[in-house]
């Protein structure tokens, strides 16, 4: 190595070996070049569960009598509002959305997918939180298909958080542990 | 005796190096298992509800769900329900301060996984005790 020192005047010169250092760095450099894997911008929603409390409740709910003509009105159904969705299950095309309906008050409603685009749930929606008869205009249960698509139901609350309905709960699929995992 | 013209006596910078060297090291290793928790593999949904994640969320546990609904974790082979279960309850362990799981769950399950799967697997972390749970999918259009 070229040290090289001078006693008595201070002036040193001292010679820094730079070439394996240059090496070890483009080493590095190609490593990261090879592994970078950018990836797609994530973001993240918060979630709610029915809490155990709910879902006790519903389950203990007891049946309703049958109603005669000018009976008093039967207690309000808890103001909530569900969208339903259904998958085909012709093994085929498993797991796309063949139907969405609204469950409210006011019984279900089916809602229209025209080539899977949920513009007319969103304007379905819109009106539900618009009735004053509406008086939780904030929460949304979601309940799909056990055989149906992750990205479905994202789409759905999508549509349910553009509607305003901005806090969205996932329900149990109706045929759950049929599907299997 | 030779001439020596205008020499500087600089610090050494060898041992300096060395530490740089070392702290690129550790960087390359971390940053490998960081992109482990967040696994490539899985296919996100896109939402146009999702939003940037934001720094100081407190302590968070990663749940991949692959299309199979089996659930990929750090360090573990891919799990079925009754081995995410069980490994759950030492996670919730882990994170239990005053009687709370105090981590937040952050769930990124793939477009094509069933609902079922999904469902499943967040009610049996709910059972284990997190409450905190955060849905990962690609952001539309930059989020809200």
């Amino acid at each position: 190595m070229g040290i090289a020192s001078r006693r008595g005047t201070g002036d040193t010169k001292v010679d820094v070996p730079i070439t394996p250092m240059l090496d070890m760095t483009f080493q590095l450099l190609f490593f990261f070049v090879l592994n970078y894997n950018p990836s797609a911008m994530e973001g993240q929603m918060d979630l709610s569960l029915p809490t155990p409390k709910d879902m006790v409740k519903n389950a203990s709910k007891p049946e309703k009598p049958s109603e005669m003509p000018g009976d008093e009105e039967p207690p309000e159904e808890p103001p909530e509002v569900t969208v339903v969705v259904k998958t085909q299950h012709d093994g085929r095309s498993d797991g796309v959305i063949s139907q969405v309906s609204i469950l409210s008050n006011a019984g279900e409603t089916p809602v229209p997918t025209p080539n899977g685009k949920l513009d007319q749930l969103v304007d379905q929606l819109k009106k539900m939180r618009d009735d004053p008869a509406l008086i939780n205009k904030k929460d949304v249960k979601l309940q799909g298909d056990s055989r149906l698509k992750w990205e479905a139901i994202v789409r759905v609350r999508d549509a349910c958080q553009q509607a305003g309905f901005t806090n969205a709960s996932f329900a149990p699929p109706p045929d759950l542990g049929l599907g299997g995992q | 005796m030779a001439n020596v013209q205008g020499a500087d006596t600089g610090p050494d910078l060898t041992a300096m190096l060395d530490v740089v060297m070392q702290l690129l090291l550790y960087f390359i290793f971390c940053a490998r298992l960081i992109n482990e928790q967040t696994t490539g593999d899985i296919k996100l949904p896109l939402s146009q509800a999702a939003k940037p994640m934001t720094r100081g969320e407190g302590e968070v546990l990663f749940i991949n769900i692959n299309p199979d609904g089996k659930v990929l974790a750090l360090g573990e082979d891919p799990m079925n329900l009754t081995q995410t279960k069980l490994w759950l309850e030492k996670r919730a362990q882990d994170y239990k301060k005053d009687g709370e799981v105090k981590a937040a769950l952050v769930v990124r399950a793939d477009r094509d996984t069933s609902y079922e799967n999904v469902y499943k697997i967040m009610q049996a972390c709910k059972d284990k005790g997190f409450r905190r749970f955060k849905l990962r999918a690609e952001m539309i259009g930059g989020g809200n």
